[in-house]
């Protein structure tokens, strides 16, 4: 479908202006080349027409923390290894791109995986060989020796321990044609699995910019210690991930400098929930123990949201239970926690497109961006959890393609 | 529970089509064929899915496919980092451009054996979606034999009776479905064209080894008769290309039950190559091909005379024989001669017997398994009807539905 206009619909733009509440969108190729409110001349007479009722068009979401290759369901599931299990992933892993898209999520970024199936994989999605979301990658992480990344056997982490590991990790993933850079901020130590920061914030400076200076965004795993998280803000990082233990001191000079929050309340809810039913290594107490209560997440990030500090949406997808195409769950736990409806979606959209780099080209319903959108029956604003009902999906549309209808 | 109502059933065998049949599905079987109206469900539930007008066959068989790789001639092959890692990406959309062509089983005749014996088991464990596939994995070749050209990874080089009998083992450890093995030199691609690569004895080996596993072997031959005749005479159970032939070799494939793969879809695909000035041999090459393309459709309109088996296989991903065009063979199997239901039959019921599954799949009959394609138009008519995506209606495989054009 070259050109065609979707009509009567109400349309959430993703920046949090009030919704049009009867509008059409035209979409010319592969972009959105008008939209507002209906009136006498839209649709023209000869336009191609999808008439909706009762339905909200959203832009494509973005789902900024996922590991593509693990589906979540391997931790429950103890079936024996296939035999080609290793070329078998490659296949997963459009599974589990496939599913994003059924959600709605249009846009997906990888934080931590193997380079080169990954850049095949990114290849095959940026290019539109295959029906998946647009997948922004880092490729390999970097952690410190024997740090997180490192425990699940395969060749996903460079493991750096001074500032000349630091950099020339930062060379490497840039000439292998990462995204952007992953940084695992915080190590094992004061009796706790993350309890120390991994590198110094003169490290930690001189690695970010090498990577600004490559052009490649910095985004930081930190938690469970107070300091890596502060390192991280200090330090220049774009975004940090988790962040549990953030405190109003760093929220105030993350908000200062615009670093993005992603919390991951999908992970820690689905750990704590294992921690419960008795399948975790830790038991629930410890759980809490270690990485905290439920109540300190939601309170975290409510303060950060009301200090200002921009959120945005990503579940961890690849983790034990947390399952790919689940970002609306994220969306439900964010409001949960003191969210509106409206700014979760924006965690969603255009503050995602921004942590992705490419608010140019997506992220929002505005005229000359690819039509990546979401149709949902009713109203997500009045009901986020609406989102996570697929039934209620009547189109994803990629580029203006559609990729999906019930 | 689903019925299929009212259609026209080509049942695969070769018998004249039966009208306004009812197909009964269950689980993932046909479960029951009769007349209209005959079935009873006592009350219990049913999909019912009425085809009037429509006709309704196997699921094809292609015998002869690449299907990791790609068949535009103007695609580079580049020496690339991740050229594993993206050709698993190509040949899942490759499968499902053949399933949706109706085609829902695949012999596939080269590939490195990880790769496609990894696509294989990912369909077979309905992660996603694509024909059932057999697989050869790499091929058995000489020293510096056919397929050495395309690299180390699809294939062994075995030379003598023990290496071959040792490259048998190998590839069935590794997991290969079936065995085969290169007979003469390539070609278009190489110097020594037109030539013998193994001798009967070397062929012998392997093909007994495969047997005694209960596998079937099928022997890469063309250009030179003699060689088509020592893979006949080393017992392989199909010829692939197998041009040029003469009264002899007729002769033994009728006596030894050999299988006639002929590929015409390769000469169709050069000579459009040719036509677009993007033919991807040596410039000498190109009389040879053209040469090959008559040798080829002599061999089948004779063979075809005398009674040998024919078999459906298009080598599709040789340049411009598309994932998804398979259906072009069936055409040019009329060109030469056959008729549009022994055209049908190669891609069903004689497939089925070439590659060893003629208990559960070639024919729609009760007990096997419920792979059937639904075509809006009969193809006994006009053959040709069947290359074109919006008449292929239904694709049903296992009893499920995985391609779905109504509407």
């Amino acid at each position: 479908m070259a050109e065609f206009t979707l009509t009567n619909i109400r349309i959430i733009d993703g920046f949090g202006n009030d919704p049009i509440e009867n509008g059409f969108i035209q979409i010319k190729n592969s972009e959105i080349s008008a939209f507002g409110a209906m009136h006498d001349n839209s649709p023209q007479p000869g336009d191609k027409v999808i008439a909706y009722k009762n339905c909200t068009a959203l832009p494509g979401l973005f789902d900024v923390h996922t590991h593509v290759y693990p589906s979540g369901e391997e931790y429950r599931n103890k079936a024996p290894t296939p035999r080609f299990a290793e070329e078998q992933k490659q296949i997963l892993a459009i599974k589990n791109l496939q599913k994003h898209l059924a959600a709605g999520f249009t846009t997906v970024r990888d934080v931590g995986s193997e380079n080169d199936p990954v850049w095949a994989l990114r290849e095959a999605a940026n290019e539109s060989w295959l029906p998946l979301p647009r997948l922004i990658a880092s490729g390999k992480l970097l952690t410190v020796t024997n740090g997180h990344g490192t425990e699940y056997g395969i060749d996903m982490a460079w493991e750096c321990d001074s500032l000349g590991d630091l950099i020339t990790a930062v060379r490497r993933q840039h000439a292998a044609g990462a995204d952007f850079i992953k940084l695992i901020g915080s190590r094992a130590g004061n009796n706790h699995p993350e309890g120390l920061p991994s590198w110094s914030l003169s490290e930690l400076k001189a690695t970010i910019k090498e990577a600004h200076a490559l052009g490649l965004p910095v985004s930081m795993h930190v938690s469970g210690c107070v300091e890596s998280t502060q390192l991280a803000v200090h330090a220049g990082a774009d975004s940090i991930e988790h962040g549990w233990g953030i405190t109003p001191q760093i929220m105030e000079e993350a908000a200062r400098k615009q670093v993005f929050f992603c919390p991951t309340l999908s992970v820690y809810c689905n750990l704590e929930n294992l921690a419960k039913e008795g399948l975790w290594r830790r038991s629930w107490e410890d759980y809490i123990k270690t990485w905290g209560s439920r109540e300190d997440r939601f309170f975290e990030v409510k303060k950060a949201h009301e200090s200002g500090v921009p959120i945005v949406c990503g579940t961890d997808a690849g983790n034990p239970d947390t399952f790919h195409g689940t970002g609306a769950i994220e969306l439900g736990l964010l409001v949960e926690a003191g969210l509106s409806p409206m700014d979760a979606i924006i965690a969603a959209s255009s503050n995602a497109a921004k942590v992705c780099g490419i608010q140019e080209q997506a992220g929002s319903i505005t005229v000359g961006k690819n039509a990546d959108l979401l149709i949902v029956k009713g109203n997500p604003l009045e009901n986020i959890n609406l989102l996570q009902k697929h039934a209620l999906i009547r189109a994803v549309y990629k580029d203006g393609k559609l990729v999906n209808t019930v | 529970m689903i019925l299929l109502t009212g259609v026209k059933v080509i049942d695969g065998m070769g018998n004249y089509p039966d009208d306004n049949q009812s197909i009964l599905i269950e689980d993932s079987k046909i479960r029951w064929i009769g007349k209209q109206g005959d079935w009873n469900n006592h009350g219990e539930p049913i999909e019912s899915i009425n085809l009037q007008e429509k006709t309704l066959l196997p699921g094809l068989i292609d015998c002869h496919v690449h299907i990791l790789e790609n068949p535009d001639p103007a695609a580079i092959p580049y020496p690339n980092p991740y050229q594993a890692q993206r050709v698993l990406l190509y040949s899942v959309r490759y499968a499902r451009k053949t399933l949706e062509a109706g085609f829902t089983t695949v012999r596939d005749m080269m590939a490195p054996n990880e790769l496609i014996f990894a696509l294989r088991d990912s369909i077979a464990a309905n992660e996603i979606e694509g024909p059932h596939i057999l697989a050869s994995g790499k091929c058995i070749t000489i020293s510096g034999g056919h397929g050495t050209q395309y690299g180390p990874e699809g294939v062994i080089e075995a030379d003598g009776e023990q290496e071959v009998l040792k490259a048998v083992r190998s590839q069935l450890k590794a997991g290969a479905d079936l065995i085969k093995i290169m007979a003469t030199r390539p070609a278009l691609s190489k110097p020594f064209y037109g030539r013998e690569a193994y001798q009967v004895q070397e062929m012998r080996a392997g093909v007994d080894e495969a047997h005694r596993a209960g596998v079937k072997v099928a022997a890469h031959c063309h250009s030179i008769v003699s060689g088509v005749k020592n893979a006949i005479l080393a017992g392989v159970d199909s010829i692939e290309h197998s041009a040029p032939l003469d009264d002899e070799a007729m002769d033994l494939m009728l006596e030894h039950g050999t299988f006639m793969v002929p590929t015409l879809s390769v000469s169709a695909g050069l000579q459009e190559c040719i036509d677009q000035q993007l033919f991807p041999y040596p410039p000498g090459a190109l009389k040879r091909a053209q040469e090959l393309a008559e040798e080829t459709t002599q061999a089948v309109s004779t063979a075809y005379a005398r009674g040998v088996k024919i078999a459906l296989g298009t080598d599709a991903s040789m340049p411009n024989v598309f994932h998804g065009n398979n259906a072009r063979e069936f055409e040019m199997m009329v060109a030469c001669g056959m008729s549009p239901m022994d055209a049908l039959v190669a891609g069903t019921m004689n497939a089925a017997e070439n590659i060893g599954k003629e208990n559960e799949i070639g024919s729609i009959s009760v007990g096997k398994l419920a792979d059937l394609v639904v075509v809006d138009g009969d193809p006994l008519q006009d053959i040709r009807i069947l290359q074109d995506m919006n008449r292929i209606l239904l694709v049903f495989k296992e009893g499920r539905i995985k391609i779905d054009r109504r509407k």
